[in-house]
């Protein structure tokens, strides 16, 4: 990645998808922050006068002025209240899934009725998630940390013999805490493929299609498979590898850059470019797709996650590539013919 | 016409015959309505016209069709969501206020035009922008619905700014 003097790293000036020169989008970034001050009604008559001295100062300052008005007069161009329940409102598609999920809740609910008749009522368990784009973090009643990696849930099923927390999708960093009751209680992360058991540690779990990857950052872990035969196997320090609901694969070395998304950091060590992409779309409502035509080419670079659509400018910028939007939820990476 | 004109043209006329019927039925399954389903087999072969070269090497042309379609399905069914939450709007307004057909189809495309820029955008900003520009909030209630600061906040409205004047510019 190249980075360019005087230019804050670790994510270089990002050029808009095609061809936009940096000045222009240096230009838009002044005219959206004056933009802000103005619309603050916190600018002094001072600043007033900086700004129309800003405006004068160069064509791209005007243009670019122009540009960022005309996105708050697109906004102006229809009422409110019209314009806030179109672009708020809930997909169909998204109502259905919600429905179903209504209904399973109801299942569920009725499964857990029926568990606890007789055995006095199961304590609530605490939902720990974050949306696409965003991050959170828990600290359970223990004392153990949860950081909630984006577009990611999960629940902490604590009572009297252990202490459970159940990975439903994405990606998790846990930093246990030993227990401070009487008769100690395990720690156990579970997924769909199995349990993973640490032993005073730090470690990630994350849940992809089929698998469990796990990476211990420090201490110890040990990995059940749910269908698995035999022991189970363990993890130490600075490994990783991932286990389906029968086995588990032999360990690797932990890639640094795994646990980066606490930092808010993105890092490819040349990592193959359709990876890069699709871990790219974990932060992203919409997805990317990779030109097959990009198969071979591979990206190292540090990026900043506070800004997903940056990075794939800075990216798209360093390898001569471009987006073709396919529709308003895909795009397709490719070369730049 | 060139002859490499002629030659795509036979190209995507046999992709057309070939595989326009096993398209519509595709698109029946998911959408349910055999209207809109022509409709956007129809749309589908336009865009393969449109995009001319990309057709000369196709060696799984259904594969290449069907990600065309479903993207144009996805348009479809959140432009048709887009409508029926316009039309939901249109229904609690005073009498007075209701717009003739023309304003309405005005509004339509550009909310459809403003949902497509803010596509792109992470969820919080995307959140942060619209309660900015919809409800005219300050930074301070901004930040304390999204419980960030005030500071994030700004970053938020500009990154979406900045955005969205590049998908206009």
């Amino acid at each position: 990645m190249r980075t360019l003097p005087g230019l804050k790293p670790p994510v270089p000036p990002a050029a808009a998808q095609d061809t936009q020169p940096a000045p222009e989008e240096q230009a838009l970034q002044e005219a959206a922050d004056w933009l802000l001050l103005l619309r603050s009604n916190e600018a002094s008559a001072a600043e007033h006068a900086r700004w129309q001295a800003w405006l004068a100062a160069r064509p791209e300052h005007a243009r670019a002025w122009h540009l960022i008005e005309s996105v708050t007069h697109k906004f102006s161009s229809v009422p409110s209240p019209v314009a806030a329940t179109a672009l708020t409102r809930k997909s169909s598609r998204r109502t259905r899934r919600s429905q179903w999920l209504g209904l399973c809740a109801l299942v569920a609910l009725g499964a857990v009725l029926w568990a606890v008749v007789g055995r006095g009522p199961a304590p609530v368990p605490l939902e720990l998630r974050a949306a696409t784009g965003e991050q959170q973090s828990y600290t359970l009643a223990d004392g153990t940390r949860v950081a909630v990696n984006t577009a990611s849930r999960a629940t902490a099923h604590y009572d009297d013999q252990q202490r459970l927390v159940r990975l439903h999708a994405g990606e998790l960093l846990i930093e246990t805490a030993a227990d401070a009751a009487a008769a100690p209680r395990p720690f156990v992360v579970e997924t769909a493929q199995g349990r993973v058991e640490p032993i005073g540690t730090r470690f990630t779990v994350r849940l992809d299609e089929l698998a469990s990857r796990v990476t211990v950052l420090e201490g110890r872990v040990r990995l059940r498979p749910a269908h698995g035969a035999g022991e189970a196997a363990e993890l130490r320090a600075g490994e990783s590898t991932a286990f389906t609901a029968t086995a588990v694969e032999p360990p690797q070395p932990a890639d640094a850059a795994a646990a980066a998304w606490i930092e808010g950091l993105l890092v490819a060590d040349d990592q193959p470019l359709c990876s890069f992409l699709a871990e790219l779309n974990r932060y992203r409502s919409d997805r990317l797709l990779c030109d097959p035509r990009l198969k071979t080419r591979h990206i190292s670079g540090v990026y900043s996650l506070h800004d997903p659509q940056q990075v794939l400018d800075a990216v798209m910028q360093t390898l001569g590539l471009r987006a073709e939007r396919l529709s308003y939820e895909e795009l397709r990476v490719r070369p730049r013919d | 016409m060139s002859a490499a004109d002629t030659i795509i043209h036979r190209k995507i006329h046999a992709l057309y015959s070939d595989h326009h019927g096993w398209l519509v039925g595709w698109l029946h399954r998911r959408l349910g309505c055999i209207h809109d389903s022509n409709d956007l087999a129809h749309d589908t072969f336009l865009r393969v016209l449109a995009a001319r070269t990309a057709t000369t090497h196709l060696r799984e042309p259904r594969a290449y069709l069907s990600t065309i379609a479903h993207g144009l399905m996805v348009d479809h069914l959140r432009r048709r969501d887009l409508e029926r939450a316009v039309l939901e709007a249109l229904a609690a307004l005073p009498e007075a206020q209701v717009p003739s057909p023309e304003t309405h189809a005005l509004w339509l495309e550009t909310l459809i035009e403003i949902d497509r820029m803010l596509g792109g955008l992470p969820p919080r900003v995307r959140r942060a922008f619209l309660l900015a520009q919809l409800e005219g909030q300050s930074y301070a209630q901004i930040a304390e619905r999204l419980g960030v600061s005030t500071g994030s906040v700004k970053l938020y409205l500009r990154q979406a700014l900045v955005h969205c004047a590049r998908c206009l510019g």
